[in-house]
């Protein structure tokens, strides 16, 4: 690795963000964590992450979309790979995995469920970012 | 019964009949038809001719237009009945309406039928009038021959009860009937009674070719909203099921199209999508779920089902609509949809940490990065999360048996303090230790406590572990346990983000959660303390506030005064404090542990 890749990790549960944190790092990311959207979007003014991790649930049901579709908006954060992570259960009542890459809906560039083993999440981190 | 026979048939071609109707045409009708059967028919334009007719002539029979000049014609049954009580008195009317009906009823008639008049069902009509003019006009012949049991028998009067076992009626179709003035009956009070005699001849009546009355009859028989539709998609009838299914009175619907009364708009549905039009078009039943909306606008959700009425040719003639109104099932569902996804979001996201962490300790890379000491917290992380998970579904189960009435509650002398209290501060050690946080216990008194140990345990548990989530990391949480023969009180108060002063009243509530950020659970805990408590005729409250000076202070007590008030609340640290108090022992016992 030529330098350490930057990742962005946002989710409203404290222990999954303690978890996830330790696995990248350890993976050889450097991780800054954040637990809501506002959180986020102040952070991303000062720092420029080379990929987001975002849980779709927050503070309300949709402040995970919100946010994603807030910061494909924005040029400034365009650029940046979103890996979405949800809870919610897959056959209903949407399919979001059929949906991940439509732009107007779900503009993602990756897709997980929850709950995901650290070996999955990393080598799915590592794709989005096209490392070997 | 020879000679009752003998009577009629020398006495029908003198009966007079008087129809007092301003429908010309219908005048007319009657009279030919009436004639052909050899009545003597004369006829009243006015009422005052009709009234001295009654007075002054032989009047075996009366058909009266009840809505003839005006709607209040009715009222001219009372006076008549009062010019000659023996009088059968056949209402006539076009308004269908349960009001009028039930009037015309009320007055007592021997009949009423609604327009257009089905000429079979008139003539039987009128026979059966006529019978029961002769027979009473010879009664003393007749009874004299008969014994007087036997009139006894026929004039019995009938309770709902019995009239329904002699009809084969459920009493409920019955009621039905009789409210709205198809069937001869009479109210007293609350109570409808009927007259043996009287229901036979309506039964006679019903059964002997009047085959609309004896469709609706099928009809009110059925718990469904039901409707006959024409090929016009018009709704030539209908059962009070299905006007109350849709919330509208029978005049509205008799006559209308079935789109317009069904869905409320002015255009028919696709025929793709209407049942009623693929009955037709496939002469096959067609099921299809609708969207009905009352008369507030409320959803309704209704499986709409085709029957095609054939004729003698094969061909749909009409089809019969059942609606059956879905809504109360869909919404149980809908709401069984929502708690499912809910907890299923809630476990996975449980699930979260835990599948992280064991993930990581057992990857052969990354494993050995992770020293004792990091591994031995991903471990109690993991391990607290487990706890999570179990906590959930042992609520989920409790809230889940409560609301079927299947919970258990197996009372019996505990020692609360050294059964429930203590295991249950030491299983929940694992939580404290992670958030740093240290339990000061205070306990006054020792007495057994007449409860369920076991639920016991479950609402102190989710009492401590709402403490432990809210609870701020570092601090301590107080609990005061206090036991005597009259109650036991048990208080725990934590410091953290405290609990909102306008959501005191609902933190109780099935899946309330006012959390911040990083809490989860399924809002069910408190929930379940409560129901737990009010089996066992205690009660829980929650209090909070602002700490001042280390002490609690209620946000009602810091706001009444005038000093405190002053402070910047951003400064102030909160409390949550729950007060659970129950009965120590039943009756006043003294129990032995």
């Amino acid at each position: 690795m030529n330098h350490q890749k930057n990742i962005l990790l946002v989710d409203d549960d404290e222990d999954f963000l303690t978890a996830t944190k330790l696995v990248l790092e350890k993976s050889g990311f450097k991780v800054e964590t954040c637990m809501s959207a506002k959180e986020c979007l102040a952070k991303l003014k000062l720092t420029m992450p080379d990929v987001i991790i975002l849980d779709v649930m927050m503070e309300s049901d949709h402040s995970g979309f919100d946010l994603c579709r807030e910061l494909k908006r924005d040029p400034h954060t365009k650029a940046i790979p979103i890996l979405m992570l949800t809870a919610v259960d897959q056959k209903y009542p949407l399919n979001f995995a059929s949906a991940a890459g439509d732009e107007s809906w779900l503009p993602v560039e990756a897709f997980i469920d929850k709950p995901v083993e650290a070996h999955v999440l990393v080598e799915r981190v590592k794709k989005l970012l096209r490392i070997e | 019964m020879v000679m009752t026979s003998t009577i009629k048939k020398t006495s029908r071609k003198h009966a007079r009949i008087v129809i007092m109707d301003s429908d010309e045409e219908m005048l007319k009708r009657l009279t030919k038809s009436f004639g052909e059967e050899g009545y003597k028919v004369e006829t009243a334009e006015q009422t005052s001719k009709m009234l001295e007719k009654i007075k002054n002539e032989k009047v075996d029979i009366l058909i009266l237009a009840v809505d003839s000049f005006d709607a209040t014609g009715y009222e001219l049954i009372p006076i008549i009945k009062k010019m000659n009580g023996l009088l059968p008195i056949i209402a006539i009317s076009a308004d269908d309406s349960i009001e009028m009906a039930t009037k015309v009823r009320e007055q007592g008639v021997f009949f009423y039928a609604i327009k257009p008049l089905d000429m079979k069902e008139m003539k039987l009509v009128l026979k059966n009038a006529f019978e029961r003019r002769v027979t009473r006009q010879y009664e003393p012949v007749i009874t004299q021959k008969k014994k007087v049991v036997r009139k006894d028998f026929e004039d019995e009067i009938l309770d709902l009860t019995e009239a329904s076992k002699i009809l084969d009626l459920s009493k409920q179709t019955l009621r039905r009937l009789a409210k709205r003035g198809e069937l001869p009956a009479s109210r007293i009070g609350n109570r409808w009674y009927f007259i043996r005699n009287q229901l036979f001849e309506w039964l006679r009546i019903t059964a002997a070719g009047n085959q609309r009355n004896y469709g609706t009859l099928i009809l009110e028989t059925m718990d469904e909203g039901v409707a006959v539709v024409d090929k016009r998609l018009k709704i030539i009838s209908c059962n009070s099921a299905y006007l109350q299914a849709l919330d509208v009175p029978r005049d509205k619907i008799i006559g209308e199209y079935c789109y317009r009364v069904s869905h409320r708009s002015m255009v028919p549905c696709e025929e793709s999508t209407c049942p009623v039009r693929q009955a037709f078009k496939t002469r096959r039943p067609v099921k299809f779920m609708h969207v009905n909306y009352d008369s507030d606008g409320k959803e309704h959700y209704c499986d709409v089902i085709a029957l095609p009425i054939k004729d003698k040719q094969g061909d749909v003639s009409q089809v019969l609509e059942v609606i059956r109104d879905s809504t109360e099932i869909y919404d149980l569902n809908k709401h069984l949809n929502w708690i499912t996804n809910f907890f299923i979001h809630e476990s996975r996201k449980t699930l979260g940490p835990i599948v992280m962490n064991i993930s990581a300790l057992v990857d052969n890379k990354l494993s050995k990065t992770i020293n004792v000491e990091k591994r031995n917290e991903m471990l109690l992380s993991s391990l607290c999360s487990l706890k999570l998970l179990y906590d959930m579904i042992r609520n989920y189960v409790i809230s889940y048996r409560a609301e079927n009435r299947t919970i258990q509650c197996l009372k019996k002398a505990v020692d609360i303090q050294h059964a429930v209290f203590l295991p249950v501060i030491d299983e929940l050690r694992p939580l404290f230790y992670r958030k740093n946080m240290t339990v000061e216990t205070q306990i006054r008194g020792e007495r057994a406590v007449y409860c369920d140990g076991d639920l016991m345990k479950i609402a102190f548990s989710n009492i401590f572990n709402n403490a432990t989530k809210y609870g701020a990391d570092g601090t301590k949480i107080q609990c005061l346990l206090a036991v005597n023969d009259e109650a036991f009180e048990l208080s725990i108060l934590n410091e953290g983000i405290g609990i909102p002063r306008n959501k005191l009243d609902d933190i109780f509530a099935q899946f309330a959660r006012f959390d911040k950020q990083g809490m989860s659970g399924t809002g069910l805990g408190l929930h379940v303390a409560k129901m737990i408590v009010e089996i066992h005729n205690g009660t829980i409250r929650a209090e909070s506030g602002f700490l001042i000076e280390g002490q609690p202070v209620t946000y009602d007590e810091f706001y009444g005064n005038e000093n405190l008030c002053k402070t910047k609340e951003k400064n102030l640290r909160r409390f949550a404090r729950f007060i659970l108090t129950m009965p120590s022992g039943e009756r006043g016992e003294k129990l032995e542990v």
